[in-house]
């Protein structure tokens, strides 16, 4: 029997065993999660909120993130209409989740540079594969106030792409019913006043944006910190205030339809999104599973390699020899079964390249469509936005004799114009 | 002109634009539904679920027309916080009954649709191997696992995405 605790042999095989313990350590990174994974349920409210403490919430169309570079976007497999897609399909996941717990007034799916709403949610998409989603959410409200900012991130759930048919639940469900629990605790740490402010400044906000002359005096705004609050309400009969809750409604009306074009976008792509998701996330666990067994299988072979070298040198018997020979050929045969692997690595990865491409190219006409009916519709509203001011200014003037330029640096009105 | 007649000249105009604007936004609203009760038809989805859910959310967009067109002056914030009340409830229901319905049927039909050109103007580099139906029913993945594989130069992998393609056909009849 040969001997093998001389110091150059212990130095070699704690090489090894550090091969060995690299390999079970990157080997254990990639181990999947316990999937299926347990529902998150979106806290439903159990009581009729107080119609004054209802907020609205604007979610904004989320940052689709796409790189510039496209050897960028190709590295991180990004493409950018399905991204574009994403970036319109997930907010109305959000607004259905928000809208489906009944603690929240009107939840609407805004265009990126909308006006303010009661509570602004805003979110990029950080990533998003079919395997994972990540998505960096800021949410604030109409005073300014910051709620929270913070990054998701979820694993799909697996059953969502076992029965498409029946459409379960979509596999990031836990995520948007987590952020949906996340604004909840944020609204309920509010006091009421707060709450109630809320809604009175977004409604000053939006008034003061179409006739800032006769609004801006009633909102007390901190440049500085980028907070406003209310410096005293308007008279509910002034007849300004009364046209504004009009135009308002029409704001409300022209964001409804472009909601509805936006859930007509969802539906649209819908089954074709789940199925790219659905592909994309078995292509990578496979590619994953490749890739921890070509890693597996390298570092076993490098260790053997390098047992058997060692060994050999120590041994001075045939058996010990053949012995060594034989784990020296089986590491070698080890790294040449790794190495073969990487076409099965590539092969998923030319999967996806395949699969985002088509998809990319199912959605595209989608995303301009929808892209060119929110310019139209809002082409078209923007020009009866400008004969409203027009006609806010001439009721100003008609109503308090005073110019409307002049007035918008005027202190705070009192009483009734 | 005293100053209620310019008022009443000014509201006049307000009338004008707003029912411009009204105008606008319900056909808006009605070629969308007649769209979306058109996919859900071609595609063989539930026609009763589908319209239900474009009802329900016309009638939500509907309320601030209808606000405008009786109260002239008379819109407080009371009237707005009902007549959001009101929307609220029918977008929730509609919503949450008819989007599932709706997207099943209009995607069903899309895909088909899509399949059915994919394959027949096809014209890669290969062919498919005897066994491989013509892939006139391919959904998204079949169709796009089999220009995967008509696309592959390495026969290995090529052979391996037929693979794919033949045990996803079985597994979807």
């Amino acid at each position: 029997m040969h001997r093998i605790a001389n110091g150059s042999t212990w130095r070699a095989l704690r090489a090894a065993c550090v091969v060995l313990a690299l390999g079970a350590g990157v080997a254990g990174c990639v181990v999947q999660d316990q999937r299926p994974i347990p529902p998150v349920i979106a806290q439903k409210a159990t009581a009729e909120i107080p119609q004054d403490e209802l907020l609205d919430v604007g979610i904004r169309m989320f940052d689709p993130n796409i790189p510039q570079d496209p050897a960028e976007q190709e590295k991180r497999r990004i493409y950018p209409d399905v991204r574009k897609a994403e970036a319109r399909f997930m907010p109305v996941l959000l607004r259905d989740t928000l809208e489906a717990t009944g603690q929240w007034g009107q939840v609407r799916v805004l265009p990126s540079e909308s006006s303010t709403s009661d509570v602004n949610v805003d979110a990029r998409i950080l990533e998003s594969d079919g395997r994972q989603l990540q998505l960096a959410v800021t949410v604030s409200d109409a005073t300014g106030r910051p709620w929270f900012r913070k990054n998701y991130e979820a694993l799909a759930d697996e059953r969502a792409y076992k029965d498409v048919g029946v459409k379960p639940r979509d596999p990031f469900d836990n995520l948007y019913a987590t952020i949906a629990n996340d604004l909840l605790a944020a609204r309920q740490a509010l006091t009421r006043e707060q709450r109630v402010q809320v809604h009175q400044v977004a409604t000053l906000r939006f008034a003061s944006d179409l006739a800032p002359y006769a609004f801006k005096p009633y909102l007390a705004q901190d440049a500085k910190r980028g907070t406003y609050a209310v410096a005293r309400l308007p008279a509910a009969d002034d007849p300004v205030v009364q046209r504004m809750d009009r135009v308002r409604e029409r704001d409300y009306s022209l964001i409804d339809t472009l909601n509805e074009h936006y859930s007509a976008f969802s539906e649209t792509i819908d089954e074709a999104y789940i199925n790219w998701r659905k592909y994309a996330y078995e292509e990578l666990e496979a590619e994953a599973e490749a890739k921890r067994k070509a890693m597996v299988r390298g570092l076993l072979g490098a260790a053997a390699v390098i047992g058997g070298v060692l060994a050999a040198q120590e041994t001075n018997t045939s058996a010990g020899s053949a012995a060594s020979t034989a784990a020296v050929l089986g590491g070698i045969y080890a790294i040449k079964s790794s190495i073969d692997m990487r076409s099965e690595i590539k092969m998923h990865g030319e999967s996806l390249k395949q699969l985002g491409s088509s998809f990319q190219n199912e959605v595209q006409p989608s995303v301009v469509d929808i892209e060119g009916r929110t310019l139209e519709l809002k082409g078209s509203a923007e020009q009866q936005y400008a004969e409203w001011r027009r006609l806010l200014r001439e009721l100003y003037e008609n109503e308090t004799g005073l110019p409307a330029v002049t007035a918008e640096t005027a202190k705070p009105p009192t009483g009734k114009r | 002109m005293t100053t209620e007649d310019r008022r009443a000249e000014i509201d006049r105009r307000f009338e004008e634009t707003f029912s411009v604007f009204d105008e606008r936004m319900r056909k808006e609203q009605e070629t969308i539904s007649q769209e979306r009760a058109g996919r859900a038809g071609a595609g063989g989805g539930s026609a009763g679920e589908g319209d239900g859910e474009g009802d329900s959310k016309a009638a939500g967009g509907a309320g601030p027309g209808e606000a405008a067109a009786g109260e002239n002056g008379e819109s407080g914030p009371g009237e707005d916080g009902g007549g959001k009340g009101d929307g609220k409830s029918g977008d929730g229901t509609g919503a949450t009954s008819g989007d599932g319905s709706a997207g099943e049927g209009s995607n069903s039909g899309g895909t088909q649709g899509g399949v059915g050109g994919g394959v027949r103007g096809g014209s890669g580099p290969g062919q498919a191997p005897a066994g491989i139906p013509d892939g006139s029913d391919d959904d998204i993945v079949a169709r796009q696992l089999r220009e995967a594989a008509m696309k592959e130069t390495d026969p290995e992998l090529r052979e391996r995405l037929w693979d794919e393609y033949r045990k996803y056909k079985q597994g979807t009849q």
